[in-house]
This record gives C-alpha cells, sequence and structure tokens, in this order.
C-alpha cells in the first residue's frame, strides 16, 4: 500500500481582510500518498491556492496557517523559515498558474534553473551545464543549448512553459504542486500539458490543483473536492466519479460536458460571508432544515472514503 | 542595426537642441518691452539717450533680427552666446571657468543621492507595510517637503554657525593668500553643500525605486523564485534585475532637479560655479550669460535623455535591440 | 493607524485652513505695513515688534504674515492654471486623436525637452513679474508639461469598453468628455493640484530668494536672503532668519501630507498594501 507523504490536519488559514483578522479557509484535511496524482478540486475562489502557497509556506504577510501540516513525518508549520527553504524547491515542488509569466524576464533559462540547482544541491561550473541541458532534453526540447541561453521572451509560450517546470522540478522533489496548469489552453495544448505532468511525476507525489474536473478525471488518482473553503469529499478517483457521495460533488460531475453540462443554482458563498450549517445547504436539492442549522463534520464512508455530509447518497 | 536607432536618436537631440535654442531666441529678442528698455528702466531711466544706443551697438542688439539669429546660432553650439553685460567677457568663457565646480558638487552629489535612493527604495519595498517602511516613507516626504535653499540655511545655521565645524560658504579659506588652494581645503568647504544636495536628490529616486519594486515583487515570477527555495537576497535580486530598468530611464528627469538644485544651493553656499553664475546673471539682468546657462542646461538634459535611450536596449533584453 | 493618518490628515488640512485665514486676514493680524519702515532697523523681539525689525526697519512679524499671500496665490493660482491647461488640451487631444494629436503631441514632445527651471528663470528676469505674473508664468510651464500624462491617461480611458457603452447609447463627444472622462481624470488631477500647489510655493518663495521677484512685493524668500545678507548669521539674528524658512516648510509639509492621502484615497491597492 501506498503510505501517506503529505498530510494537513485540520488545516485553517487566517487572512487579513478590510474587518479584521478572520478565518477564511478551513478546516482542511488533505492527504497525498508517495505515488501518484492527487487532485484538490473546486471553484475559483474556493482557496485551493491558498492551501497550496499554506503547504510552501509562502501565504501573504499577514495571514496565519493553524493545525498540522506534516510532510514525511515533519510538520511543517513549525519549521523555521531557513529549515523550509531549504524543502521547498527541493523536497517540494510548485509549478505556478501560468509558468509561461513564471520566468523572471531578465535572467536567461539557464541561469533560472542554474540556480536551483546550486542553492539546493551546490551543483557548479561544468557539472551544472551539464545538469541543465540534460533537464532541458527531458522536458522534450529540441535545442537545449540554444533554450538554455536564451531569455523568456524570446521563447514561444509552450516553451517557457516546460523551461519553467524544468526549473522546478530540477532537484527531482519528492512532492510536486501543481496549480491551475491548464487553465486558460486550448483543448489539445491541454492534453500536452497533462501527458508531461503526468511523465514527470512518475513515481513521485503530485497536487493537481485545478476547477477543471475533466482534466483532474483523466490523469489523477485520487480526488479531494473543495467547496467554499472546506474539504467536502475525498476518495480513489473511480469510486468519487461512479457513485459521488456529497450532492457539491455530484452537482459538479454532472455540469462536466459529457455529463450533460447542467448548471448547479445560485452561487458559491464569499468565503467572508460563510453560511451556517451545511455551507452548500442553500444549493443543494436534498437540503433540509437540521442541514441549514447543523455544520455537518467529515463521516468516513469506508477505508480511504471521507465526506462531509450528514445525508450521503 | 543598433547603429542606425543611434544615428536616429542623435539626429532627433540635435533637432530638439535646436528647437529649444530657437524658441528661447525667440522669446527673448521679440518679446513686448524689450529688454534692454527694461533694463534702462531698471537704472531709474536716467541714461543718456547716446549711452543706450551705444550699448545696442556694442551687442549687437540694432540689427535686424535674423542678422542677430545667425550670430546667435553661430556661436550657440559652443555656448558664445555674446559678451556678458557684468563682466565684458564672451559667455562660453565664463561658463567654461565655472563649470569645474559646478561638477565638482553634482558628480558626488548625483552618485550618492542615486544609490543611497536606490537602496533605500529597495529595502524600503522589501520590508513594504512594516514600521520602518512607513516611517521611511514619512521622511522622504519631509525631505522634499522642505526646499533645498532651507536645507542649505539650516546647514549653514548648525553645522557652520552654531556648532563651527564646517565654513559659512564660499569654495576655499583666506589661508589660499599664503598657501595656495589647497584640496582638502576645497573639499571641505564642498563637504556641506555635497551633502544638502545628495539629500535633496534622494527622495525622488527612492519613491521612483520603491514603487517599481513594489509592482515587481508581485509579479509570478517572484512566487516562483520563492516557491524553488532561492534565499531572499536571490529573490530580491531578480526583482531589483527587473525594477531599476524604470529608475533607469527617469533619472534622466533627475538631472532637471539637480540642475534646479545646485542654483540654489550654490547660491546658499556662495560656491563658485554655475548655479551662483546664474544667480549673478540674474541679479544684474545679463541676457547673454543666461541664454548660454540656458543652453548648457539644455543639453545636459538632452545629453541624459539620449544617453538612457542608448543604453536601455542594452539593458533590457525584452526591447529590440533597433529601436522602436 | 488608520485613525492615525486621519489625525495627521486633519492636520494637515487645519494648517492649510490657518495659512488661507492668515493670508486673508493679513491687515487685521498686524498694525503695520510690511513695506514701510516703523521703527529703528534691527530691533529684537519685544512687545511693540513680536519678531523685531529688519535692516530697514520693517516689521518681521508684518512682513511674515503678508507673504502669505504670496506663496498662497502662487501656489493655489499657479497649479489652478496649470491643472486646468493640462487637463482642456490634455482631454482634447487624447479624446480626438488623429493628425492633430499626432503634430500637438511632436511639439509638446520638444518643449519638454527645455529644462523648465531655467526658462522660468530667464521669463522671470524678463518681466521682473510681481505675484500673479509669476503665477501665470509657471501655471502655463507646468501645464504644458502636464498634458502628455493627462492625454495617455484619456487614451485609456476613451477605449474603455464603458465609454463605447455610452456611446452605443447615443451620447456626443462633448457629453462625454464632461460626463465620462472629466471625472474619471478627477483623482488623478486633484492629486495633481496638490503636488503642484506644493511645489510652485517652494519654487516661487525660491525665486525671491534668487531676488527675482518686484521688490515691492513681500514674500519669505526675500526675507530670508536678506536676513542671510545683513545679519541673519553674521550678527545671529535668528528670529529675522527662521520664521519664513518654517513658514514654508509648514505649509509644504501641510500639502506633502494631503497630497500622499489624495493619492492613497485613489489608489486602494496601494491602501491594502499598508494595513
Amino acid at each position: 500500500m501506498n503510505s501517506e507523504l503529505l498530510a494537513t490536519r485540520k488545516l485553517s488559514i487566517r487572512m487579513c481582510s478590510c474587518s479584521g483578522p478572520q478565518t477564511l479557509i478551513g478546516p482542511v484535511d488533505l492527504s497525498v500518498p508517495e505515488k501518484g496524482i492527487t487532485a484538490l478540486v473546486g471553484e475559483s475562489g474556493c482557496g485551493k491556492t491558498v492551501v497550496s502557497l499554506a503547504i510552501l509556506g509562502l501565504l501573504p504577510a499577514g495571514s496565519e496557517a493553524k493545525g498540522v501540516i506534516s510532510f514525511n513525518g515533519t510538520d511543517l508549520l513549525s519549521l523555521k523559515e531557513k529549515e523550509l527553504r531549504e524543502m521547498r524547491g527541493k523536497e517540494i515542488a510548485y509549478i505556478p498558474q501560468n509558468p509561461a509569466t513564471a520566468l523572471t524576464p531578465v535572467l536567461s533559462a539557464e541561469d533560472q534553473i542554474a540556480e536551483t540547482l546550486y542553492y539546493h544541491e551546490g551543483l557548479t561550473g561544468a557539472s551544472l551545464h551539464r545538469k541543465v541541458i540534460s533537464l532541458l532534453e527531458s522536458m522534450g526540447l529540441y535545442n537545449p543549448e540554444h533554450v538554455a541561453r536564451s531569455c523568456p521572451h524570446t521563447l514561444s509560450g509552450g516553451m517557457r512553459r516546460r523551461v519553467a517546470i524544468a526549473a522546478a522540478l530540477a532537484c527531482s522533489p519528492r512532492l510536486i504542486i501543481a496549480d491551475e496548469p491548464t487553465s486558460g489552453l486550448d483543448s489539445r495544448t491541454r492534453k500536452n500539458v497533462l501527458d508531461l505532468l503526468g511523465r514527470s511525476s512518475e513515481g513521485r507525489a503530485m497536487l493537481l490543483i485545478t476547477h477543471d474536473l475533466e482534466a483532474a478525471l483523466s490523469v489523477s488518482d485520487r480526488i479531494t473536492v473543495m467547496y467554499a473553503g472546506e474539504v467536502v469529499e475525498t476518495g480513489d478517483i473511480m469510486d468519487v466519479f461512479d457513485s459521488p457521495a456529497h450532492p457539491y460533488t455530484r452537482a459538479l460531475l454532472s455540469a462536466t460536458p459529457s455529463r450533460g453540462l447542467i448548471p448547479i443554482p445560485g452561487n458559491s458563498p464569499l468565503l467572508s460571508t460563510i453560511p451556517e450549517g451545511c455551507r452548500f445547504a442553500p444549493r443543494c436539492p436534498h437540503s433540509t432544515a437540521r442541514c441549514r442549522l447543523r455544520h455537518p463534520s467529515l463521516t468516513r464512508l469506508s477505508g480511504t472514503r471521507v465526506v462531509r455530509c450528514d445525508m450521503p447518497c | 542595426m543598433y547603429w542606425n536607432y543611434l544615428v536616429k536618436r542623435l539626429a532627433i537631440s540635435i533637432i530638439t537642441f535646436f528647437i529649444a535654442a530657437c524658441i528661447i531666441f525667440l522669446l527673448l529678442r521679440t518679446m513686448p518691452g524689450d529688454f534692454v528698455s527694461n533694463l534702462v528702466l531698471s537704472f531709474g531711466n536716467t541714461l543718456p539717450q547716446e549711452t543706450v544706443e551705444a550699448f545696442y551697438r556694442a551687442n549687437g542688439l540694432d540689427r535686424p533680427l535674423h542678422a542677430q539669429l545667425v550670430t546667435f546660432f553661430s556661436g550657440a553650439f559652443t555656448f558664445n552666446t555674446g559678451t556678458s553685460f557684468l563682466y565684458g567677457v564672451p559667455a562660453g568663457g565664463l561658463i567654461a571657468d565655472r563649470i569645474g565646480w559646478t561638477l565638482l558638487l553634482l558628480i558626488p552629489a548625483a552618485v550618492f543621492s542615486l544609490f543611497i535612493g536606490v537602496l533605500l527604495g529597495v529595502w524600503s519595498s522589501w520590508k513594504q507595510g512594516s514600521g520602518t517602511d512607513s516611517s521611511l516613507l514619512a521622511f522622504m516626504m519631509a525631505v522634499r517637503a522642505i526646499p533645498s535653499y532651507w536645507w542649505g540655511t539650516m546647514a549653514i545655521l548648525f553645522f557652520a554657525f552654531l556648532i563651527p565645524f564646517f565654513p559659512l560658504g564660499g569654495y576655499t579659506s583666506l589661508t589660499v593668500l599664503d598657501s595656495g588652494l589647497s584640496i582638502q581645503d576645497v573639499l571641505w568647504h564642498a563637504a556641506l553643500p555635497v551633502v544638502v544636495l545628495t539629500l535633496v536628490g534622494i527622495p525622488g529616486t527612492y519613491y521612483l525605486m520603491r514603487n517599481s519594486m513594489i509592482h515587481t515583487l508581485q509579479e509570478d515570477y517572484i512566487l516562483f523564485a520563492r516557491a524553488r527555495g532561492l534565499p531572499e537576497t536571490r529573490v530580491v535580486r531578480h526583482a531589483f534585475r527587473c525594477a531599476l530598468l524604470p529608475v533607469i530611464t527617469m533619472s534622466a528627469l533627475q538631472i532637471a532637479g539637480l540642475i534646479m538644485g545646485s542654483v540654489f544651493v550654490e547660491t546658499v553656499f556662495s560656491w563658485p560655479g554655475v548655479g551662483l553664475l546664474t544667480t549673478e546673471a540674474l541679479q544684474n539682468r545679463d541676457l547673454p550669460v543666461l541664454e548660454a546657462i540656458f543652453l548648457l542646461d539644455t543639453v545636459a538634459i538632452i545629453v541624459a535623455n539620449l544617453v538612457v535611450d542608448l543604453s536601455y536596449p542594452l539593458l533590457d533584453p525584452r526591447v529590440k535591440r533597433y529601436g522602436e | 493607524m488608520a485613525s492615525k493618518q486621519r489625525i495627521l490628515l486633519g492636520l494637515a488640512l487645519s494648517i492649510i485652513a490657518v495659512y488661507v485665514i492668515i493670508a486673508i486676514a493679513a491687515p487685521l493680524l498686524t498694525p503695520y505695513s510690511p513695506m514701510t519702515s516703523c521703527g529703528p532697523p534691527l530691533q529684537s523681539p519685544g512687545p511693540d515688534h513680536l519678531l523685531g525689525t529688519d535692516d530697514l526697519g520693517r516689521d518681521i512679524a508684518a512682513e511674515l504674515v503678508y507673504g502669505t499671500r504670496f506663496a498662497l496665490v502662487i501656489g493655489f493660482a499657479g497649479a489652478a492654471i496649470a491643472v486646468t491647461i493640462s487637463a482642456t488640451v490634455g482631454i482634447a487631444l487624447g479624446y480626438t486623436g488623429g493628425r492633430t494629436d499626432e503634430v500637438c503631441s511632436r511639439i509638446i514632445d520638444v518643449m519638454m525637452a527645455i529644462p523648465q527651471f531655467p526658462l522660468l528663470l530667464v521669463l522671470t528676469l524678463f518681466f521682473t513679474p510681481g505675484l500673479f505674473l509669476i503665477a501665470l508664468i509657471m501655471g502655463v510651464l507646468a501645464g504644458i508639461h502636464g498634458i502628455r500624462l493627462i492625454r495617455s491617461q484619456v487614451l485609456s480611458t476613451s477605449q474603455a469598453p464603458f465609454i463605447e457603452g455610452v456611446r452605443g447609447l447615443g451620447a456626443g463627444d462633448g457629453y462625454i468628455m464632461r460626463h465620462h472622462i472629466l471625472p474619471a481624470l478627477g483623482p488623478l488631477l486633484s492629486v495633481k493640484f496638490v503636488s503642484t500647489a506644493q511645489h510652485f510655493m517652494v519654487i516661487g518663495v525660491g525665486l525671491g530668494f534668487l531676488g527675482l521677484v518686484d521688490p515691492n512685493v513681500t514674500d519669505w524668500g526675500q526675507m530670508i536672503s536678506r536676513a542671510t545678507q545683513y545679519g541673519g548669521f553674521s550678527l545671529g539674528l535668528w528670529w529675522w532668519l527662521v520664521p519664513p524658512g518654517i513658514a514654508i516648510t509648514v505649509i509644504s509639509i501641510a500639502l506633502g501630507v494631503l497630497g500622499t492621502r489624495t493619492e492613497e484615497a485613489n489608489n486602494p491597492r496601494l491602501t491594502l498594501a499598508r494595513m
């Protein structure tokens, strides 16, 4: 059995807002096994990106994370900034939302890949250069020497994406966090990117953050669904796909093109005005008076299957 | 290709200078209430008519406008705009004598203020929102609000008058009569004016740098650099490389501010540079000298802009090497 | 934090209000005229003359009070002229576009290459101007310099979708300029007005300091320059030298605070980041 690499327990994130600090996100209980892709799915604004920043320890100034983020047995939240920094890039890699704009415009591709290797593995000189070239090659770039010398603005969007992924994965991290890697792409590019990510994550763990349920279904092994800042359902991808337990998951699945594009009524709540009781209750077709009063807790359905609903299907 | 761009920018600069010179010429020589009658009025209108006419003739002011224009331009490129009314020597020569003294103040002040402004701006943006940042911001606002001539006067009052450590003004002590001009003595006299000019120049660079850094630090690539576990010094260097470019473009504007500052500061400290020459020429209505100074300042600003424009494509890989 | 900022803003506004009152009520505040000798020269401060008298026997307090008029008129009238010129020409050019815009923009580019301050000096020398003429010259020069910024702002605003929408509803050009573009420029113009006023006061007093202002006008710059030349330092008459400098510094800082607050109020991102 695949053991757990990353797990968050009762992770809640307080963010600064106009009317004083307040809990916005959480509790989030997330589990990423050592191998394979775990998808974290939810509508935009449900707090997926904030969770990924919290794992990296890169929350914006003024916000605070509570709970436990355990990575390979250590609690990341208890680490000092320096220890955390040594973890980032070496153990945990982050592929940002738009890798095409994620490269510093005035530095060459080689500089940016090399600096990661230099700071984490202490490589220098010719061995550093060789490693950079082999990384670029493994990303499927045909002329790695030329690409290495180029500044980002001379490369095409697709090439930039590959360079950025090479820089992120340079030190063979054990966990890769990919934040919306497919947003805003046409379907062909989307497939290419997903293939590339799938290949690069072979034998490692990946947390794929996306609002694109179909992308999640096509590549991942496990799925966690978030709604309005909290986890509503977790399970193996096929189980969730075949028999979604939470009404929100079911609604999301019905909203995919292959299942008829049925919209979910209403809007998801703003994170600052979260309803009491079940957060999905106002939009849920099966909600009862009890749902609106009592906030349901996560209940284990079977093995690794967890759902936050008092009346799961 | 870069050469084409260079030649084009050079041509534009020369044309700009030519037009600026034309404008100042027409403005001063064709405006209603001509200059000399104003000058005569300032003597209480007591000069005999012959003296006035002799003055016109001596300075070529009686000739037709187009002839004056030709003389003006034949001298304009060497700043020889005529004979100083006050000193009776060519204006270009006066400027040549004084420019060294001005540069002795301006160059250190420009370098120091640029360096300190950039440094504090980067620091402030990195600590954005903290106590240090807001106190630095408030301090810079105050420095900018206080006029340069008042900074100078205060500096003299405190560090030369109340605590008589620095000299009250001028460029040398009286010992010059016995032992000749000594470098230490001149530098000792230059210290306060340089400090004041530097101080006055800092806020502009500071604001530009801070703003530019704050915008850059919000970019995706900074988050990505942090997410790769790069040390914070390296992350700031990424941002700095990108944020410095707009500051360099704007630095040409700082030259104009420094020229203005030097007029006030040299006057306060009686420092014998072009700034003090400006004030003397103004107080004595010395038109040719003022025209020459005006042309000099125009050239300084045009050249500064040219240098920035020409170096920008070399500094920023995103700009195409060969111009627009 | 926020309340401290509010106190600072209130303080700045009250300082500006006090200066305006002093400028208007000058004759009521001092029995002396700032231009005529009213006692022996170089007196120390005393009950008759709160800040003593200068080398010509003029009451320093009276000069100080009347000097407020000079600074305020240069600052506010000059800034009003500058902002009006920048706004009207900038809106007209940016909104009309086409050939006129191109030709005018070229001309303005060349004008901007001419250093403003030396030009200002030459012009003031030419006219030996009084108060209003200085304000006019400064306003026109700075107005021309401001056109480019306003024009580019108008260009980006007039291409915004909401302007197209309004045009689609049948609004005329004049209506759009007055009711949509001008209000959209409001924040920028108000920031520009305050910072220009501050700049002009400092420069205007500076012109007096350089001896360029009509000697029949009372201004702080001439006071400072006279004081430094006729005994402010050598005789230690600090009550003659320091008050005019403090006066210009205080109003300049007050306007600086007001300018910063106006800028922040119009740029919420900056304020958010600062919390």
